[in-house]
């Protein structure tokens, strides 16, 4: 078979289109902020420093760390920062369990009673092991993190540089399990107004007319609405002891709806700045195309509009981590947020400040843990501008 | 008669709002089993009924709701639940001032610092001044105030020896919690006051003042500032109701007897009574400040209608 | 005159002289981005520095060195002697205050009149400018008046101290046509009121051709062309002049299409060798390639100057 000349050239043409195609290399929106980005020094630092807190946070339970929850008022009540190293005591308890396990094998086969006793012990002993009592109810992940731990470093404890507080526990390991809870806290509550504040805005957005009217006019009323006080309303609500209850037995915990009720009040700014970006994107030619092609309403909210206000949604969560961090840092400070013995960072602070008397300031109770969530804060500032210049369009290029 | 109208409708706002705080709290309230008074000591059957019909609790629950809200309406909250010889208004009656010395103050202090050191900034624009005052702004941004107040105590109490750890009613009692009160909110006026000022300084009215010979200084002050004022004005409506949760805490760290500390006693307390009225009265008071706050931003902006 | 951006040193106005008398009409005509505006910003010392900075010239005003004054003198000077009216009457008033004090603030300041006597005087002044109540209307806002009417404001401001020169870059651009005319009109009134000289910066050659004695032709920041209104009109020495003339419908020539001039402005960072013009001249010979041309005065009855190597007014009929 022949292909006729025209036919020829015309396929050579499009061959060669295709290969400037190929070689042209697209600069998306995202690697060109990220350019931009990396440019600035402050944002790139802000960056590092997060990065290094987060990991910190995630590997806590692998580190030397000291109990963060044992108690030893008698010997080392408010002890002031020192590098004197701490042991366990988990060795030799260990120790003393294998003892018995290999009284056990011994008699496994002799004497079926005296096994039964030993055996016996040997789970009480795993009931009652130190892994319990040193780390405040660890899930299968955090313990065997903690048992990674145990087999690299032994009973070696970091000293208290830290200095130790009011129920002499260890304040650096304090600093460094708060950090968890404050951080989770961080994300998971955005994440929740992310869900909520895209959703709502997007479909607002989208719908347009009377249905965008009524959705818009609620924000507006829920805008006026206090909602500071009223979740510090609900959290003295949520512990009274005949709503925890019921709430614990279904196994959610009141840390739990705490997160779920910060997530649930920072939706609406995102839900307003979505709305608007929707707005203005849904009548460009590719809603257009996906219509044509048959997608429906819901497909092309999720798939065609949400996509393309990632950027501001972007700007928008470094706005929103911060504040929820504060806000949970707040709440615990004031005793209404995280409870003991959960640890977050405002509620260390707040046990700094209530152990000041006039007589001596116990300063190593507030400065670490302030220090901690000062510079959490202060770093998630400055990445935020960063990222908002980056994908800042209006300065684009300059 | 367009502000007459404007007041009206914001008016009407305000009622919708409290009325769904009123009864979104209520109800709340109501939820716990056994009343308020459970888990606390064990109460005898004949202590337990006296105290429900004291606050009223024996009766239907519609009958609750509507007696409740028609005290509210009357502006009286009742008898406090933990306090047994205060009503909820003598209690608020007596921290209100209390805050608003210090949210005042606070306020005071945020406005003039962040607007002086924005328009410095703005009109230094790259220098060292500029670069230590967005530094010193994103600083107080970041800290939250507790934090800020704990460790200004540390130093300015108990190492200087400047201030007194706590109390009210003197002036140097009010000094640092008013500061720690205000830095976040100076932060950010300073910050807003700069990009307003930036932007309004490349307008062409500028140009045009400068034509006409006026000095700098006049033309930053005369011509530039209200335009650099609108962002800041905009700003006051989130700033008043940060200075109001950030009273919460101030006063409970500096120990001063203020609205705020009454509500979050009452919150830990589980006080339902003054919880409430603590409540209302902040949602009334953001309201009010923010109709304010847009009653200002019109005067500054003649382009502006209220709606 | 240069702008020291990101990019590189713009060299926005180089080489521009001109004469300005009193009580004549200056023309300057040219694309965007040739110059104009900074030319006459540069007069007014209002160029921001940085990012710009005058590098050499003079800029003299009655036996005066402009550039040499500080900041004190040229307060002095603006708005006083030299004032200006500008593009976008929209944007030129300050949103934020009413007419009166923006229009007293200048005669407080460079006539030492008291409040009321400004007031008095800002309402003569709006009724001269043709605003119609204008005790009224001068305690409204920018905002409430119509563009056309707030270019009258700006004119107001302009003369309130009567200048001897008048700068109006592009007063009418942002107006329709027939307002345009309106204040055309009262410029010229204004002039021979107070016998003040006005640059009138603009790309309209048909405002040009009507209120202007003379024409300077800007072009990537300098002077191609420079003479008398009719003699521009009637013998264009500079091909861009030729272009311009082309592109711009003529009462007089009828129903011919209009030429667009070939190409786009140049790139001032990355200006050409030779003459800037050379990539869209249509008479272009080797030597305009190399050679930045100088500038050629022809001293008839009526001086011309014009920046071009070729003698076109003999070429023309060849093409």
């Amino acid at each position: 078979m022949s292909i006729p000349d025209h036919h020829q050239s015309e396929l050579e043409r499009l061959t060669k289109i295709l290969e400037q195609a190929r070689g042209v290399q697209g600069v998306s929106l995202w690697a060109d902020a990220w350019k931009r980005l990396k440019r600035n020094k402050a944002a790139m630092f802000s960056l590092w420093i997060l990065v290094g807190i987060v990991t910190l946070a995630l590997l806590t339970p692998v580190l030397p760390l000291q109990s963060p929850i044992y108690q030893d008022v008698k010997n080392r009540e408010l002890l002031p920062p020192q590098g004197e190293s701490f042991l366990f005591d988990i060795q030799a308890y260990e120790a003393e369990t294998t003892l018995l396990e290999k009284q056990a094998s011994a008699v496994q086969s002799k004497d079926t009673d005296e096994y039964a006793r030993l055996r016996l012990r040997i789970e009480e002993r795993e009931q009652t092991h130190p892994i319990e009592l040193y780390w405040n109810n660890p899930g299968i992940f955090v313990k065997s993190m903690i048992k990674i731990r145990l087999v690299i470093f032994g009973d070696y404890c970091f000293p208290s540089v830290f200095g130790t507080d009011k129920l002499g526990r260890d304040v650096l390991s304090r600093v460094f399990w708060g950090s968890r809870v404050s951080l989770a806290c961080g994300f998971i509550a955005t994440f929740v107004s992310l869900l909520i504040g895209v959703s709502y805005g997007a479909i607002s957005g989208y719908m347009g007319g009377w249905v965008d009217n009524i959705m818009m006019r609620i924000v507006d009323v829920f805008y006026s609405i206090p909602f500071i006080f009223i979740v510090i309303f609900i959290m003295s609500f949520l512990s009274s002891p005949g709503i925890r209850e019921p709430l614990d037995n279904y196994g959610i915990e009141q840390i739990h709806v705490f997160f779920l009720l910060i997530g649930a009040i920072y939706w609406l700014t995102m839900a307003r700045v979505v709305r608007g970006q929707v707005i203005s994107l849904k009548n460009e030619q590719f809603i257009e195309a996906a219509k044509t092609i048959g997608a429906t309403r819901m497909q092309i909210v999720f798939r065609h509009l949400v996509p393309n206000v990632m950027g501001i949604v972007i700007v928008y969560l470094t706005l929103t981590i911060p504040a929820v961090i504060r806000f949970e840092a707040f709440l615990s400070f004031l005793g209404l947020g995280v409870n003991a013995p959960d640890i977050s960072w405002g509620l260390l602070v707040n046990e700094g400040v209530q152990v000041i008397t006039i007589v001596k300031s116990y300063w190593w109770m507030i400065v670490f843990s302030g220090m901690a969530l000062a510079m959490t804060l202060f770093a998630l500032n400055f990445l935020g501008d960063g990222v908002r210049d980056a994908l800042d369009p209006k300065l684009k290029n300059k | 008669m367009n502000v007459f109208i404007f007041l009206l409708k914001r008016f009407g706002l305000m009622i919708v709002t409290v009325w769904i705080v009123f009864t979104v709290s209520f109800f709340l309230m109501r939820q716990i089993p056994g009343g308020p008074f459970n888990g606390e000591r064990v109460l005898s059957e004949a202590v337990r009924a006296r105290l429900e019909a004291r606050y009223n609790l024996d009766a239907p629950i519609s009958e609750q709701y509507f007696t409740h809200l028609y005290n509210t309406i009357q502006l009286d909250f009742g008898p406090s639940f933990k306090m047994q010889d205060f009503t909820v208004n003598e209690v608020l009656a007596q921290g209100f001032p209390v805050s608003a010395a210090l949210g005042i103050l606070g306020m005071v202090f945020a406005v003039t610092i962040g607007m002086t050191s924005g328009v410095i900034s703005a009109v230094h624009r790259n220098s060292v001044y500029d670069y230590s005052f967005m530094l010193l702004a994103t600083l107080g941004i970041a800290i939250p105030n507790f934090v800020l107040a704990a460790m200004l105590i540390v130093i300015f109490v108990f190492n200087l020896q400047l201030f007194p750890a706590a109390g009210w009613g003197d002036i140097s009692q009010i000094i640092l919690p008013a500061f720690c009160l205000g830095a976040p909110f100076a932060g950010y006026i300073a910050r807003l006051t700069r990009t307003g000022m930036l932007e309004v300084l490349g307008n062409d009215y500028i140009r045009t003042a400068y034509a006409k010979g006026l000095s700098p200084g006049t033309v930053v002050l005369k011509h530039g500032l209200r335009g650099a004022l609108l962002p800041v004005v905009s700003y006051l409506g989130p700033a008043i109701a940060g200075i109001l949760t950030g009273s919460l805490v101030l006063e409970r760290i500096f120990v001063i007897p203020g609205m705020g500390s009454h509500f979050i006693e009452a919150a830990i307390q589980r006080d339902y009574t003054l919880a409430m009225g603590a409540l209302l009265t902040y949602t009334v008071l953001l309201f009010v400040m923010n109709t304010l706050v847009d009653l200002a931003y019109s005067i500054i902006d003649p382009r502006v209608r209220l709606e | 005159m240069e702008f020291h951006t990101d990019s590189g040193v713009v060299q926005a106005v180089n080489r521009v002289s001109f004469d300005l008398y009193p009580g004549e009409t200056l023309g300057i005509v040219g694309e965007s981005g040739s110059g104009k505006s900074v030319t006459n910003l540069t007069m007014m010392g209002l160029i921001a520095q940085p990012p710009g900075k005058v590098v050499g010239g003079s800029v003299k005003y009655a036996d005066r060195e402009l550039l040499s004054l500080n900041q004190k003198q040229w307060q002095q000077i603006r708005g006083k002697k030299i004032s200006m009216i500008f593009q976008d009457p929209m944007t030129a008033l300050n949103p934020f205050l009413t007419v009166e004090e923006q229009l007293v603030e200048v005669t407080m300041l460079h006539m030492g009149l008291s409040r009321t006597e400004a007031s008095k005087h800002a309402v003569e002044l709006l009724k001269k400018v043709g605003i119609p109540a204008a005790e009224k209307r001068i305690r409204d806002y920018p905002h409430q008046f119509s563009g056309g009417m707030r270019q009258r404001v700006m004119i107001a401001i302009a003369i309130s101290c009567q200048p001897d020169i008048l700068i109006a870059d592009e007063p009418t651009t942002a107006l329709d046509v027939t307002i345009q005319a309106q204040i055309l009109e009262l410029m010229k009134s204004m002039q021979e009121e107070f016998g003040t000289a006005i640059i009138f910066i603009t790309h309209d050659l048909g405002v040009v051709a009507s209120i202007c004695d003379r024409v300077m032709v800007m072009y990537a920041g300098r002077k191609v062309e420079l003479s008398t209104t009719i003699n521009i009109f009637r013998q264009p020495r500079h091909p861009y002049t030729v272009g311009l003339l082309n592109s711009a419908p003529r009462w007089d020539q009828g129903e011919e299409e209009l030429q667009a001039i070939d190409g786009q402005p140049p790139d001032l960072l990355d200006l050409p060798p030779g003459c800037s013009f050379n990539p869209r001249c249509q008479f272009v010979q080797d030597a305009c390639l190399n050679e930045t041309p100088p500038l050629f005065s022809l001293e008839n009855e009526i001086p011309h100057q014009h920046a071009c190597l070729r003698d076109i007014t003999t070429l023309k009929e060849d093409v």
